[in-house]
């Protein structure tokens, strides 16, 4: 799956590109709005990643470019700026999302997966990883074919742990991404220790071998062949 | 006291005086005149009187109630003039020798006429006086008034004046050059104060938000660190607290940002938004936090408010005082939320000592050890109050922190 990385900040786009490469999502990278244009002309992308603040002009005129060309990829905007207007008018443009900057690539990496679920399977929302069977749309989940009676907070943190398989996820990233726009007010991490401890035993007691590991208090890991 | 007072008083003084040393003055030279003249007219009817006494006969003629001729035994005696003991007549005493005998001749001349005068002089003398002062005053008052007005107006516009106001002061033009020269002067003070707030407050904006983008980079790049392998236990405590500090530099960051924005304005849309409603909503959504500390939270809605405000602020105000009252409970603490007659009170027990009242809405005054306090909540929740004209206060009342916030009076 292809990602074009509009951001002219070259430390930042490396990184994310480094980040979603072991996702295997095909990254490139424009780093201003003439390129960004050649691009989206030439070639199909799943996501495109767009920095409004470019050094020739505003990232807007990407988002107004592919409307017209009546493009369908998913657009996630990532901007330093996090006023309400921005945010509105950027969606009204036809974003599909909206990330402000500083954020967690694996929240980023979460959120393009959802906007190409969206985007590309429309017909069918089942993710399968490790065993575990995902309704994304139905919101479910299914272990040898038994659904697991899972929280909200628990399905959307098993759900953020797949998107994000096989890497180190902090708990920072997981604090933030559960109390969504609750912007982290607590940071306090012993909920997440609840919710990971409900949620391995909900799993295991469907018969699922555990793949969900602590790694030395920085965050968690779901190790999956 | 008003400058206007001070001038007045000056007057009234400087009047009071001239009429009560004028007055006596007046008086006593009018008498001293008065008496000046009824003697000379004694004495000229004295002289007028000799000759004819001179060549008389016989001893009553000519002679009326006022004038009186006794033989006396005491020749030579000087000519006297005095005033009768009650001050009412002014008598000549002269000595004649008339024909070998001496005569003692006495003419009085009545002086309560004039007494009569000079107190109507007097009267007159007064109330005119006391007149002219009271016109002076008044005059005096209106074209104080009058020319102090220009002065009263810029005092005004001064005190409405705030330097975060979009708008630069303008003051009316005065034709007094003084008051022009001040109304310059000072439009040019408040200029200057205004550019340079707004010079401020313009980069406290733009670092705040060009500290992103590395904000970014930073977390971006310690979250890749995380991927590396292998990674020693060693390394992952160094990552971890690095991550802890960027996330309380983003959160810290997003603070600023709040502040500069409200302090900005950019919170224009309102609309109607419940109180109630709000924290109830609110209260569900950390009810898992204050699980986690086994908080008792108590309720008491007395009646539901609904103002017109912007709703995100709105919620901004209520979770911090919320957040705040779980953050520095203790644990197996107490909340108590409170809504009536337009007030609402969150109580929380906490520390057993009353937080420092006067610091406590300052931007970065951390009344506790705790490290997520960023202590821009309040310093946020302070500024939201004073936008919307709500009253905030702190009390502490053994065990109870308790905040007041009137939203409506």
């Amino acid at each position: 799956m292809k990602i074009l990385i509009i951001e002219d900040e070259q430390a930042l786009s490396k990184s994310i590109a480094t980040y979603l490469a072991a996702e295997n999502y095909t990254c490139e990278v424009a780093a201003d709005c003439k390129t960004a244009l050649d691009r989206i002309e030439t070639f199909e992308y799943d996501c495109i990643l767009l920095d409004i603040s470019l050094p020739d002009g505003n990232g807007l005129q990407v988002l107004q470019a592919l409307k017209r060309d009546h493009k369908t990829e998913g657009v996630i905007i990532i901007s330093a700026r996090d006023s309400i207007d921005d945010r509105i008018k950027g969606l009204q443009l036809g974003a599909d999302d909206y990330l402000t900057k500083p954020f967690h690539l694996s929240e980023l990496s979460a959120r393009i997966a959802a906007v190409i679920r969206r985007r590309r399977f429309s017909g069918s929302n089942t993710l399968e990883v490790g065993g575990l069977v995902l309704d994304t749309q139905a919101r479910t989940v299914k272990v040898n074919d038994q659904t697991v009676d899972l929280t909200r907070k628990e399905y959307d943190l098993l759900l953020y742990l797949v998107t994000n398989r096989n890497r180190v996820i902090s708990k920072h990233a997981i604090a933030e991404h559960l109390s969504g726009d609750g912007e982290g007010l607590f940071d306090n991490y012993d909920f997440i220790y609840a919710h990971m401890k409900n949620l391995k035993k909900k799993l295991l007691q469907a018969g699922w071998q555990d793949q969900i590991k602590a790694v030395y208090g920085m965050g968690y890991k779901m190790d999956v062949p | 006291m008003k400058l206007l007072n001070k001038t007045v008083q000056y007057y009234f003084l400087l009047s009071v005086v001239l009429l009560l040393v004028a007055v006596p003055v007046f008086y006593f030279v009018l008498q001293r005149i008065v008496i000046a003249n009824v003697d000379a007219r004694l004495i000229a009817t004295k002289t007028q009187l000799i000759p004819r006494l001179q060549v008389m006969e016989n001893k009553q003629p000519l002679l009326d109630n006022d004038i009186t001729l006794e033989k006396s035994g005491r020749p030579g005696a000087k000519d006297s003039l005095y005033t009768s003991d009650k001050g009412t007549y002014r008598l000549l005493t002269s000595y004649l020798v008339i024909n070998q005998e001496t005569y003692r001749l006495q003419i009085k001349s009545s002086l309560a006429n004039h007494q009569a005068l000079i107190t109507s002089i007097i009267i007159l003398q007064v109330l005119l006086l006391s007149l002219l002062l009271a016109g002076l005053l008044l005059i005096n008052r209106s074209l104080a008034r009058q020319v102090w007005k220009p002065f009263y107006n810029t005092l005004r516009k001064l005190r409405a004046y705030k330097v975060d106001q979009v708008e630069p002061l303008q003051l009316p033009h005065s034709k007094v050059n003084e008051f022009e020269e001040l109304n310059t002067a000072v439009e040019q003070l408040a200029e200057r104060s205004r550019k340079s707030y707004v010079a401020q407050k313009e980069f406290a904006e733009n670092a705040s938000h060009e500290m992103r983008t590395p904000l970014a980079i930073f977390q971006g790049k310690l979250e890749l660190l995380m991927q590396t392998t292998p990674l020693t236990e060693e390394q992952a405590t160094l990552i971890t607290d690095m991550a802890s500090a960027s996330q309380r530099m983003a959160r810290l960051n997003k603070g600023l940002i709040l502040l500069t924005r409200i302090q900005n304005g950019q919170f224009p849309e309102t609309e109607e938004v419940s109180i109630k409603k709000m924290t109830l909503h609110l209260l569900e959504q950390y009810q898992q936090q204050m699980q986690q500390k086994e908080l008792i939270l108590e309720q008491h809605w007395e009646e539901d408010l609904h103002i017109s405000a912007n709703p995100t602020l709105i919620e901004v105000l209520l979770s911090n005082l919320l957040v705040n009252a779980i953050r520095h409970n203790l644990k197996g603490g107490q909340i108590i939320v409170k809504l009536s007659a337009g007030v609402l009170t969150v109580q929380n027990t906490g520390q057993l000592y009353a937080l420092n009242a006067n610091r406590l809405f300052q931007r970065f005054s951390k009344n506790s050890a705790d490290t997520e306090s960023m202590g821009l909540g309040l310093e946020i929740v302070k500024k939201i109050c004073d936008l919307y004209q709500f009253e905030i206060s702190y009390a502490y009342e053994h065990p109870l922190h308790t905040f007041h916030v009137i939203m409506k009076r």
